[in-house]
């Protein structure tokens, strides 16, 4: 960040964010008057804890009212997609992530990913891993684990089965590539070509809980279109 | 022949080690031909394990040749593809083809994904590098200014990389990041055979100067004076190093200390300074050496990998420590 044009920009107020209590380059920006808050989002633990952080921006352009209505909507949603979820009578093994190199990242058992998975009342083989972020495994044990799971939910920036098998031959020996269960979350892109998900997906949890259901569980949400995850393409 | 056996042995080993855990007996089994109780072991020892271990092969010999190559070229038991920053010119043409490609145009987006563009870059980084080593090495005599003048290039292209670095965006740098801790299991067959027909090459043309490198050993007049054609010797002595570090470097990421390691280690083993000799010699440590390496980087039944670059290096830079202690011994 380039202290000099920010200073010079004169804002009201900083949003910050930080790892650690060593915030220093923001104790410079408060010397200087500005007020600086700290956005701690990325500490939430729910999808919908996440989402709650709606409120917090809500105050600073004085929209508490609306912003309230809006998170009371996401939450209601949320919930009622927990109970439909309930109501499937099969539990489908769940694969997740991708490899780069030869090394498979899948979120951890505490991710929202995780939560995700279990929300929509699915088995995600990695569930009870420890950890907020991700799991950085081998190919080996992934395949061993991972090889007949029912769906693979999430495969990282491939939208076609074609693209997933140019990118890593050994993916086409999973059960869920030969039975086309792989869903992605990289159909949706915005006008520069990043993925819509990574820039909606924390304030709107409810849809992308729906979105897993559909996949996993079609019979639950019969007229529901998914607008995030959708299966990969079949060229 | 003890070390052709010794390096069976550790094929073998390397094979039936890995996160998943897999009787002897069905390893066994897999490689002569049958079926092991559990199909996806199959697929595993086959297509993941097997792969690997011969990337590990032709990585560990091809890193050590151009490691004793370089020490006999520059008479230095310091030389090496990483002191003299060859590598990092493999890293500057990568690093300049991932990171700088979203900074630059997006027309080479297609290439920079690819391991074939990864393998182009990465030659043509150290060749260049090389190049204005040797262009340096011909005006200063003094051999260990050489050294350190490789080193400059190796903080330069550094430096270089952390200037792209800082404007690229988290994905490219992830990408490159990771494209440096090194790694083996990545490659298919395709891409081995690329890597092993290169390799063959080399050797081949290796083969053509086993007799000038042993007269240059006793220095460059007095290879002259046995009739050696000195600057085709140098020239194809760098074009060797060149190609076999830059597209190892490409396929598998700057893995540091095994090209300046492994010479010295087959040269305790085996007191001869006949390239004919340790040319082979080295080969062999050298792919011994990475595959114990592999085998420690995939902490046999743990679900986690290390990086393979921090295993080398751990093996490698206790080495280097005792050798600068040695250094007079040696000289």
């Amino acid at each position: 960040m380039n202290t000099e044009v920010l200073l010079d920009l004169q804002p009201e107020i900083i949003i910050g964010f930080a790892m650690n209590s060593n915030t220093k380059m923001f104790d410079n920006i408060e010397k200087a008057g500005i007020p600086v808050m700290f956005n701690g989002d990325w500490l939430e633990e729910t999808p919908l804890g996440r989402a709650e952080w709606l409120k917090f921006f809500a105050i600073l352009f004085e929209k508490e009212t609306v912003t309230d209505s809006i998170f009371n909507t996401i939450e209601k949603e949320y919930n009622e997609a927990i109970t439909i979820a309930k109501k499937a009578t099969t539990k489908p093994t769940i694969l997740s992530g991708s490899i780069f190199k030869d090394i498979w990242n899948l979120p951890a058992g505490d991710s929202f990913m995780a939560q995700y998975l279990k929300d929509a009342n699915t088995d995600y083989l990695w569930a009870n891993s420890q950890g907020k972020g991700s799991l950085s495994l081998s190919f080996e044990s992934v395949f061993e684990k991972g090889q007949h799971a029912d769906f693979w939910i999430d495969s990282g920036i491939y939208i076609s089965y074609k693209e997933l098998e140019n990118a890593n031959k050994h993916y086409t020996k999973f059960e869920a590539f030969k039975t086309k269960n792989i869903y992605s979350f990289a159909h949706q892109k915005g006008e520069n070509g990043g993925l819509l998900y990574y820039e909606l997906a924390p304030t709107q949890p409810h849809i992308i809980l729906k979105d897993i259901i559909k996949a996993v569980h079609p019979e639950l949400l019969p007229e529901y279109e998914p607008f995030f995850l959708k299966q990969l393409n079949n060229n | 022949m003890f070390l052709g056996m010794l390096l069976l042995v550790f094929i073998l080993i390397n094979l039936s080690l890995g996160s998943v855990d897999i009787p002897f007996k069905s390893v066994i089994q897999t490689l002569t031909g049958s079926n092991p109780s559990k199909e996806s072991w199959q697929y595993i020892i086959l297509d993941y394990r097997l792969p690997k271990a011969v990337t590990a092969i032709l990585v560990g010999s091809g890193l050590s040749i151009s490691g004793l190559l370089m020490q006999t070229l520059f008479r230095n038991p310091l030389a090496g593809p990483f002191v003299l920053g060859i590598s990092s010119g493999a890293s500057l043409g990568v690093a300049l083809l991932v990171l700088g490609v979203s900074l630059f145009s997006g027309s080479l987006t297609g290439l920079a994904f690819s391991n074939i563009g990864i393998a182009i870059a990465a030659s043509i980084g150290s060749l260049l590098v090389l190049s204005a080593v040797m262009l340096v090495a011909r005006r200063v005599k003094n051999t260990m200014s050489i050294l350190i003048i490789g080193l400059m290039f190796g903080s330069f292209t550094a430096a270089i990389i952390s200037v792209l670095a800082y404007f690229s965006p988290a994905e490219k740098l992830q990408q490159y990041v990771f494209w440096t801790f090194g790694s083996l299991g990545n490659l298919g067959w395709n891409e081995i055979s690329i890597l092993g027909i290169l390799f063959l090459l080399c050797v081949g043309l290796l083969i053509t100067i086993i007799k000038p490198l042993n007269s240059l050993l006793l220095g460059e007049n007095y290879a002259i004076s046995l009739g050696v054609n000195l600057k085709r010797t140098r020239n194809l002595t760098l074009i060797i190093t060149g190609i076999l570090t830059g597209v190892i470097t490409a396929f598998s990421g700057p893995i540091a200390f095994i090209g300046l390691a492994v010479p010295h280690l087959t040269k305790l083993i085996i007191k001869t300074s006949n390239h004919r000799i340790l040319l082979p010699a080295v080969a062999i440590t050298g792919a011994i050496l990475m595959l114990i390496s592999d085998t420690i980087a995939q902490l046999p039944t743990s679900e986690y990998t290390l990086p393979i670059n921090a295993v080398t290096s751990l093996f490698g830079a206790p080495i280097v420590i005792w050798l600068l202690i040695k250094k007079r011994a040696l000289n």
